[in-house]
């Protein structure tokens, strides 16, 4: 359900062979997609890697906050459709562990390395989702941006990414959907759902316009993310996309869009009406710009569920081991492991 | 009288809630574990039957409903813990431990194949049809989980899935408790055929993988989930099930 | 929430020890129905291919329906290097296959980013022969060509039950159009609402 990451590129695509890299870049202007055997640029072999890893850990991390609620779905048919939509993430997940591992990391690593921090995961999903109206607002707004992101993502340059995506994307139309009718209900229902609608809305609506991270540099279009196609549209295009979609639907559904202050535990402590949300000539939505301190300062762990996901993940590692163990050995004489 | 009384007084709807309350409770607890289990496909497989139990439970429920005149949803969430018919192993806690998860709903499975099939004996053509659909998808359940079972008889494995079936054992035995109501000799000899049944199948799997466990007939006296006398931890999960419609009761969701 | 996800952990301060042991990487194919080709799904990790069949009948079987499956470890494949442009093959000298040799199972990939789509079966001695053989007779029209031991390909039964029959509308979709059109109906225009829905994705499976 997530948005990949922006890429991070680490080796200086100076140093490759000029030729082969022309003939890469060239291929790309064309609309070529790169598949596994070709030639590529080291950087664009790592940035791919940790592109489509840190896609899987959010796909991973992801099912945690809305996995809380399956318990609690207040229908059978809420149930089955929650325990399907985190069921599809850990699948999204595995999917694109799959691409990572082709590009050179094993599975097991990266599991690692997203419990022990080493790795990042999407930053919206450091925010808590206290009652069931965030669960529909995580599936309306993050899903909604997501899918945003991901439309743009299948038309990349790496094919088993694009491949991947285009699976991913089949299975995000339902979630949409379903994180829609559960706002719509909720909001054609009893004055307590719709109060706790507005609170929800309000914990999500910042996450959401940094779904699509930090505002873009100058230039970014031809720097190799870009130029590469592993990125198509920019941040702040996505963002106003998607301020351009939901800030009217949210108003017509009677929710009002706030600027809101956030305490340690993720809630609201304070908020007021944001003015701005009123099309220009050109049909764009303003918005006031989110609180990008508040985002480095998730991103760098010290978000209001940060601790907590990460200790979830790291016990289901732990907790499992044995049995992959047991059934990874394929030697069933093996004595238990100390 | 309501129309819930009704069907808590007739026979065949409290064979049926016995499996649909079965069902329903393991589909809920092990749709705790989606995202949390030890390989990511086994996670994915595991919730595709935790999606299944849920849904046959909601076809029984619907069935009935049709029959009473009642929701199912009401069925499914708005009874009194009394008033539920699942034996209590389908709600122990797990602590996450998969050997728990995984030998629960073995143990569950293997009673809920032939239970339906009996079910499905009925006088209700309507029900038989959905009995038999539920069986055949409830057999998938059964190959996958005979599986794992006979993976883990050895190695690591042996000794926690061991302890898991010594612990669970006398509770999976309260799965051949009557419900209440089907206290007679026809409902007796029916539940002794599916005991039968189930436990030829599960010892002759236990065998295979080396675990020995032993399965007894529970006595009348031992009054259980199925007639109502439901362990805290039943009455727990169920008021979490409920914690969100009880937000603002009567809202709809 | 359950207890034991609110609970607070507490860790040691390394990991424990890599797990050892073989893992495979598996290659998973989904038949829409019978008799339709089978097309790439996705990958999947297991121990074993009896598992990975289990596998990916409960992940990939359930997305869509789906009449059969098939799974091959992903070290079985020969394939050509993907191309350019729409392979054009001239090759002649194509005999007629031997029924003492193995048997072998083509896929295609008709552009870059596709996925492979299963083409037809031939015998051929060893992977070699049988790659340029599928070559000169399927590669036509496609960027890559791709062979797999018949006999490495694990399938589940002819008939056997993979998509479930009971009601599955609750993960697609379509099974919250109409609901979601209705509630919009009563607080929006219509032309409102077709624009918004036009950044939907289409509702595929």
């Amino acid at each position: 359900m997530s948005g990949a990451a922006n890429p991070v590129m680490p080796i200086d695509p100076c140093q490759e062979d000029p030729e082969k890299l022309a003939e890469f870049e060239a291929n790309i202007a064309n609309g070529v997609l790169i598949e596994p055997g070709d030639w590529m640029p080291e950087a664009y072999r790592v940035g791919m890697l940790r592109m489509s890893e840190h896609h899987a850990n959010s796909e991973i991390v992801g099912a945690l906050p809305e996995g809380e609620w399956i318990t609690r779905a207040p229908s059978l048919r809420r149930k089955l459709a929650l325990t399907a939509k985190v069921q599809d993430e850990v699948g999204h997940g595995q999917m694109l562990y799959r691409v990572s591992q082709d590009l050179g990391k094993s599975r097991e690593d990266m599991l690692r390395d997203l419990c022990t921090g080493k790795t990042k995961y999407h930053n919206c999903f450091n925010y808590p989702a206290p009652t069931w109206a965030d669960i529909a607002m995580i599936q309306w707004l993050i899903d909604g941006a997501a899918i945003m992101n991901q439309k743009t993502l299948a038309d990349g340059a790496y094919g088993p990414y694009v491949r991947t995506m285009h699976r991913i994307n089949m299975e995000e139309a339902f979630h949409f959907k379903s994180g829609e009718d559960m706002v719509l209900t909720l909001m054609s229902g009893t004055k307590k759902q719709k109060q706790m609608t507005q609170e929800a809305f309000d914990r999500w609506w910042g996450p959401s316009i940094m779904f699509f991270g930090p505002p873009d540099k100058p230039g970014c279009e031809d720097m190799p993310p870009m130029r590469w196609r592993m990125k198509i549209e920019t941040n702040d295009s996505l963002r106003q996309r998607f301020v351009n979609r939901f800030a009217p639907a949210a108003r017509d559904l009677g929710l009002v869009v706030h600027v809101c202050e956030k305490n340690e535990e993720g809630f609201v402590t304070q908020k007021q009406v944001d003015e701005l949300c009123t099309p220009d000539e050109d049909g764009n939505w303003g918005f006031t710009t989110p609180n990008w301190d508040e985002f480095f300062k998730v991103i760098r762990g010290n978000g209001p569920c940060n601790a907590h996901r990460l200790a979830l993940r790291r016990f289901s590692y732990e907790q499992g081991a044995w049995v992959r163990r047991a059934i990874a050995s394929g030697d069933t004489t093996l004595p238990p492991a100390a | 009288m309501t129309a819930m009384q009704d069907m808590l007084n007739d026979p065949v709807a409290n064979f049926a809630l016995s499996i649909a309350d079965d069902l329903l409770m393991l589909g809920h607890v092990q749709g705790d574990w989606t995202g949390i289990g030890p390989i990511l496909e086994e996670d994915i497989a595991s919730s595709s039957m935790s999606q299944d139990d849920l849904s046959h439970a909601l076809m029984l429920f619907e069935h009935l409903g049709n029959r009473f005149g009642l929701d199912a949803d009401v069925i499914a969430y708005e009874r009194s813990p009394e008033d539920y018919r699942c034996c209590d192993l389908v709600t122990v806690p797990d602590e996450f431990d998969w050997a728990v998860a995984l030998t629960r709903r073995w143990f569950v499975a293997h009673w809920a194949a032939p239970a339906l099939e009996r079910l499905g004996t009925s006088d209700d053509d309507e029900l038989n049809e959905r009995c038999r659909r539920l069986r055949s998808e409830q057999g998938l359940h059964l190959s996958y989980l005979d599986d794992w079972m006979r993976r883990l008889g050895a190695g690591e494995g042996h000794d926690r899935m061991q302890a898991a079936m010594t612990s669970l054992a006398p509770q999976a035995c309260m799965l051949f408790e009557l419900p209440t109501g089907l206290d007679d000799e026809d409902h007796r000899s029916r539940r002794d055929e599916i005991f039968e049944a189930w436990s030829r199948a599960t010892t002759a799997v236990l065998t295979d993988a080396g675990f020995s466990v032993d399965l007894t007939m529970p006595s009348e006296e031992h009054i259980g989930g199925r007639r109502g006398a439901h362990a805290k931890h039943f009455v727990e999960q169920h008021t979490e099930m409920n914690e969100v419609r009880c937000e603002d009761p009567g809202a709809s969701w | 929430m359950s207890k034991i996800r609110q609970r607070n952990f507490t860790f040691a301060d390394e990991l424990p020890p890599h797990a050892d042991g073989v893992v495979r990487s598996y290659v998973v194919y989904t038949a829409r129905k019978d008799d339709a080709p089978h097309r790439y799904a996705g990958y999947l990790n297991a121990p074993d291919i009896a598992l990975a069949v289990s596998l990916a009948c409960e992940h990939y079987g359930q997305d869509e329906a789906c009449t059969g499956i098939w799974v091959h470890d992903v070290q079985e494949i020969t394939e050509t290097p993907c191309a350019m442009e729409k392979m054009n093959p001239q090759d002649t000298s194509d005999t007629t296959d031997c029924e003492s040799d193995p048997a072998w199972v083509v896929f295609g990939q008709k552009r870059r980013g596709d996925i492979h789509v299963e083409l037809a079966s031939l015998r051929a001695a060893d992977s070699e022969s049988a790659l340029s053989r599928a070559v000169a007779r399927h590669g036509g029209g496609m960027v890559q060509i791709r062979v797999v031991p018949h006999a490495s390909i694990h399938a589940t039964e002819p008939g056997q039950l993979i998509w479930r029959t009971h009601d599955q509308t609750y993960r697609m979709a379509r099974g919250y159009s109409k609901s979601v059109r209705m509630k919009w109906e009563a607080v929006r225009k219509a032309e409102d609402i077709d624009e918004y829905r036009k950044d939907d994705i289409k509702d595929h499976f």
